[in-house]
């Protein structure tokens, strides 16, 4: 991790250096950096959580033709997605490739503000431009605050209530902005619990750890929020109709926001549904997922490892008993 | 591959970023110091306080013989027994979390030690009994974490703090005598010499300040923090820093020669009245000329750090690294001569034991900031393992 801390905490020095000693803005500025520098990858995983989010209502159908049998499911939409050129696991892996990033930040501010022996003992060595060590401790009072220290450190005071507050609102604004909504009634989407989980739980979780870590975590955490919230303004993907009343607060898009599919489109999507049906009716099962598709019910067994001509879709063995679906 | 897989994936990866935040795996050093090593009493006995992470702080006694736990003892000389456990009772002090001690106590009448908190109070301890008499004890305005200096005639002691300042108490009431501000931490035990202490700071500045009312002699800007105890030799002041210097500053403030090393300089130097011996965080070693530093050999004794100050013996030089290698150094040529390998990080000062009361060979005893071993002891002349205390 040192390659990616290392360069960080010199940077962080830099910009304390070059704003005049001020490391609140030295903060700001790397923040800010960071996350222009990854802009792309949420770009990314925007788009590719937005094209998940399209192909909702036909997921949604798969779901309901092929209920009970998790192996067409699953085959159909690995179908799907591919008929779309969509990886499922492209909204995370942007998120995977920006978690080092984010340790590294967090780090580089631990470091950076280090304000025992025991914590400025591993400042040395990090500074990798000659003549920084000079700027060591970097200054850590803001306000009356010490920025090391958890706001409470000092009793119950203004700060306090204040930073954790902040932290709090601009978690939420930012989750609620840009987590694509879902019916929040529709209870058979999994998706609608995790959306209230991710802009319940995360604010009040990041608003804890304010009252709990140094000031200047919150003050990253508020920092990036705010970049974040501009961010996806600026790049049209923000859904301000989520909070702002008047501007169809509350409205469930299912479109990613965008405007509703065109008539060609919607047939197009079709189209495709339709092939991947179609596809998945003739294909032959497969032994490996029919093992464990069992889901608590009565289990498919494979009578022989030898290659066997596909049985028609609606016919399977099933313990020994032919079913009829 | 279900419907949401990538959203979980995502929820996953975001609540293992919480758990690495929030149980500081990402890069939190939450630790204040390292363990404080000490000789106390007329048995020198080794006193070691110490908090390992999330744990209790705690304060032991080990006898320098053979590195067993001193019992606690009645008045008339017998070892307590613990009533439910029937095992003799080590001398020890638990504290709960927040009250560490990171300072060397110091045993300021025959029966009273004196430590320092971090949660700034200072605390008394029945030296016999190992009980504090007032768990409240007595406030400060600062977290102490470099060790006391005690006035000539026992009347006063002087007290850094982590994040600024140095305070003169009165040592029979502990009453403030005065303060002296300064712009961040004393982390380095001042240097008193003729009623005057030199005081190191982290805000870069050397001062100098008059014993009597805590006033400013003068004061030097050093270019960068200064965490080392000055040394005097010679009648110069000699400071290490951490803009990679070693600094040799007249007792009028003024300075006359500077050395640049390879990294920190975190450790105070230590001399034989003509060299001047000093480590640096990259694992160097130097001897440097007095006056004038100029150098006149240096080594890379380890490939880590060496935040300590190196220990000088009579025909040794020995330095510990941060990756616990222990080695023995030839005063005039820096040549290596003998080495061994503690497995701990070693970031407390080495730890001198002369030849005492309760053991024959003096002895360079090595503390670690983990527990096991938490302290090995050589003997001074020929490295040779005696013991090692593990808690």
């Amino acid at each position: 991790m040192d390659f990616l801390l290392n360069p960080f905490i010199t940077v962080l020095a830099l910009l304390y250096s070059i704003f005049g000693n001020n490391i609140v803005l030295a903060i700001t500025a790397l923040t800010v950096v960071i996350r222009l520098a990854t802009s792309p990858l949420l770009l990314q995983q925007q788009r590719s959580t937005e094209a998940m989010q399209v192909l909702q209502p036909q997921i949604k159908r798969l779901q309901e033709k092929y209920k009970g049998d998790r192996e067409k499911l699953s085959m159909a939409q690995m179908e799907l997605y591919k008929e779309h050129k969509i990886s499922p696991l492209g909204g995370c892996l942007p998120l995977l490739v920006q978690l080092p990033i984010l340790f590294a930040l967090y780090g580089a501010i631990t470091y950076g503000l280090g304000a025992t022996p025991y914590q400025v003992v591993d400042l040395s060595g990090r500074l990798l431009i000659p003549g920084l060590d000079k700027l060591v401790p970097l200054d850590k009072l803001w306000l009356g605050l010490d920025l090391t220290q958890p706001p409470t450190v000092a009793g119950f005071n203004a700060a306090a209530v204040i930073l954790p507050l902040l932290v709090l609102a601009t978690t939420w604004l930012q989750s609620k902005l840009t987590i694509p909504p879902v019916d929040p009634n529709d209870k058979s989407n999994p998706a609608a619990s995790m959306t209230r989980s991710m802009t319940t739980i995360m604010p009040l979780m990041f608003g804890f750890f304010a009252l709990t870590f140094s000031v200047g975590l919150s003050i990253y955490f508020i920092v990036s929020n705010i970049v974040g919230i501009i961010q996806y303004t600026l790049l049209g993907k923000a859904h301000w109709n989520q909070v702002l009343p008047g501007r169809g607060g509350g409205a469930i898009v299912v479109n990613g926001g965008k405007q509703p599919l065109s008539g060609e489109k919607q047939a197009e999507n079709e189209a495709i549904l339709k092939r991947v049906i179609e596809k998945i009716e003739n294909a032959p099962r497969n032994p490996a997922l029919s093992r464990g598709s069992s889901n608590g019910k009565a289990s498919e067994k494979v009578l022989s490892t030898k290659p066997k001509p596909a049985a028609p879709s609606s016919l399977v063995k099933t313990n020994g008993r032919k079913k009829k679906k | 591959m279900t419907r949401f897989s990538g959203k979980r994936l995502q929820f996953a990866a975001l609540l293992v970023l919480t758990l690495l935040v929030s149980t500081g795996c990402v890069a939190a050093r939450m630790g204040v110091s390292w363990p404080s090593v000490s000789l106390v009493g007329d048995n020198q006995y080794i006193m070691v306080a110490h908090a390992f992470q999330q744990g209790p702080t705690f304060l032991v006694q080990i006898d320098p013989a053979d590195g067993s736990e001193v019992k606690l003892r009645d008045s008339e000389g017998k070892v307590r027994v613990d009533p439910e456990t029937g095992e003799a009772r080590s001398w020890e002090i638990l504290e709960g979390a927040g009250q560490n001690i990171h300072t060397a106590p110091l045993l300021v009448e025959e029966n009273i030690l004196l430590a320092a908190g971090y949660n700034n109070r200072f605390v008394e301890i029945d030296y016999a009994t190992a009980r504090i008499d007032s768990p409240n004890g007595i406030e400060i305005s600062g977290q102490p974490v470099a060790d006391f200096v005690v006035d000539e005639d026992a009347e006063r002691i002087y007290v850094g703090y982590n994040s600024a300042n140095l305070e003169a108490f009165d040592l029979d009431t502990l009453d403030l005598l005065w303060t002296f501000k300064t712009g961040s931490g004393v982390w380095a035990k001042p240097l008193l010499h003729e009623n005057v202490l030199y005081v190191t700071s982290m805000d870069h500045f050397l001062y100098a300040v008059d014993t009597a009312d805590g006033s400013l002699i003068w004061k030097l800007d050093v270019e960068g923090a200064a965490a080392a105890s000055p040394l005097l030799v010679n009648d110069r002041l000699y400071v290490g820093t951490f803009a990679r210097t070693i600094l040799e500053v007249t007792l009028d403030g003024e300075q006359t020669a500077a050395y640049t090393a390879e990294n920190w300089v975190w450790g105070a130097p230590v001399s034989d009245g003509d060299t001047i011996y000093a480590a640096d965080l990259s694992g160097f070693t130097y001897a440097l000329s007095s006056p004038g530093l100029e150098e006149q050999w240096k080594v890379q004794a380890a490939p880590e750090g060496i935040r300590p100050s190196p220990l000088l013996l009579e025909d040794a030089l020995v330095v510990v690294s941060r990756n616990g290698k222990v080695a023995w150094l030839n005063p005039a040529t820096g040549t290596e001569f003998q080495t061994r390998q503690v497995d701990n990080e070693i970031l407390s000062e080495l730890l001198y034991v002369p030849s005492g009361k309760t053991q024959r060979e003096p002895l360079v005893v090595v503390t670690g900031v983990k527990a096991n071993p938490m302290m090995v002891a050589f003997t001074a002349s020929d490295g040779q393992r005696v013991w090692e205390y593990s808690r």
